[in-house]
């Protein structure tokens, strides 16, 4: 599903949109560390805008969490849905 | 039985998982393990190494940057990576809180002898207020992504299952994602809650689930 969307550019398009109206709403006075980077507000818009690695990954994350709202996954307790792997 | 831990310390996400780790760190003193303590500077290859090869500890709480075939320590310095010689770790329990190691990593310890593995196949994410940089555990917005990645570790410590600390790990962490949707959430907590369920989604749990530290 993450290839197909990013090699279709109205989807790539319509996800970027989605993200980056998401991310402008965030506080302007946190910053999340991904990886060896810290990374404000504004830094997270700019990947996302030129749609880079990370900023692909900020809008599968987005696309993610949105389903999993809209699904209500996100209100299970329970961890069928995710197994430990064996 | 022996507890190591690696948390380096030279940039502001290791800051927060080098205070963080404190907790746990006194926690396992408290009950009785001995501890390889191997944070800053320390968190370099060849003392992990050495340590590990002399007291084979149960458990490897490993804090660092983290790629699907590595995890590092001190400035970035590849500690563990897959093509190593794992038999050394046979029958330890890992848990490696840092990015995309359960990808390669982690299924290459498994293989290669070691009893447990717990680690995330995507990012592992904290969000924080800089506010805080000097006194990370005083941070509200950490706190949410910390305290319950800690449970990984107390849990194992206090003699739980691997599945158990895995489940009690992720209870937490949607309790908190639960708390960041509700309306007693601040701001802050708010719009960070998408990060905090990429860490859900993305911790995993290999080997044996029915496995304890010994």
């Amino acid at each position: 599903m993450t290839n197909s969307i990013f090699q279709d550019k109205e989807l790539l398009g319509k996800l970027q949109g989605l993200t980056v109206a998401r991310l402008k709403t965030m506080p302007e006075n946190t910053r999340v560390a991904i990886g060896s980077q810290q990374h404000s507000k504004s830094d997270l818009l700019g990947h996302v805008s030129k749609a880079d690695e990370l900023g692909k990954q900020i809008m599968i994350m987005q696309l993610e969490y949105l389903q999993a709202l809209a699904s209500g996954e996100i209100y299970k307790d329970d961890h069928t849905d995710h197994p430990a792997q064996a | 039985m022996t507890i190591l831990i690696t948390r380096p310390r030279h940039d502001a996400g290791n800051n927060y998982l080098f205070h963080w780790s404190k907790p746990v760190v006194e926690l396992a003193g408290n009950r009785g393990f001995r501890l390889a303590d191997l944070s800053g500077s320390k968190a370099n290859r060849k003392l992990l190494w050495q340590y590990c090869k002399k007291l084979r500890p149960s458990l490897l709480f490993l804090n660092g940057h983290g790629s699907s075939s590595s995890i590092a320590g001190h400035n970035d310095e590849v500690l563990i990576q897959a093509d190593d010689q794992l038999s050394d770790f046979a029958n330890s329990a890992f848990y490696c809180r840092s990015c995309d190691s359960a990808v390669l990593l982690g299924p290459s310890l498994i293989s290669s002898g070691a009893k447990i593995f717990i680690g995330y196949v995507r990012k592992f994410i904290i969000g924080y207020m800089p506010e805080f940089m000097t006194h990370p555990l005083k941070d509200p917005l950490a706190k949410l992504f910390l305290e319950p990645s800690n449970l990984v570790v107390s849990s194992l410590v206090k003699g739980n299952t691997a599945i158990d600390a895995y489940k009690k790990s992720q209870h937490a962490m949607r309790a908190n994602l639960r708390k960041m949707l509700s309306s007693q959430a601040s701001f802050e907590e708010r719009y960070h809650s998408f990060f905090l369920w990429s860490n859900i989604k993305n911790q995993i749990l290999l080997g044996d689930s029915q496995g304890k530290l010994s």
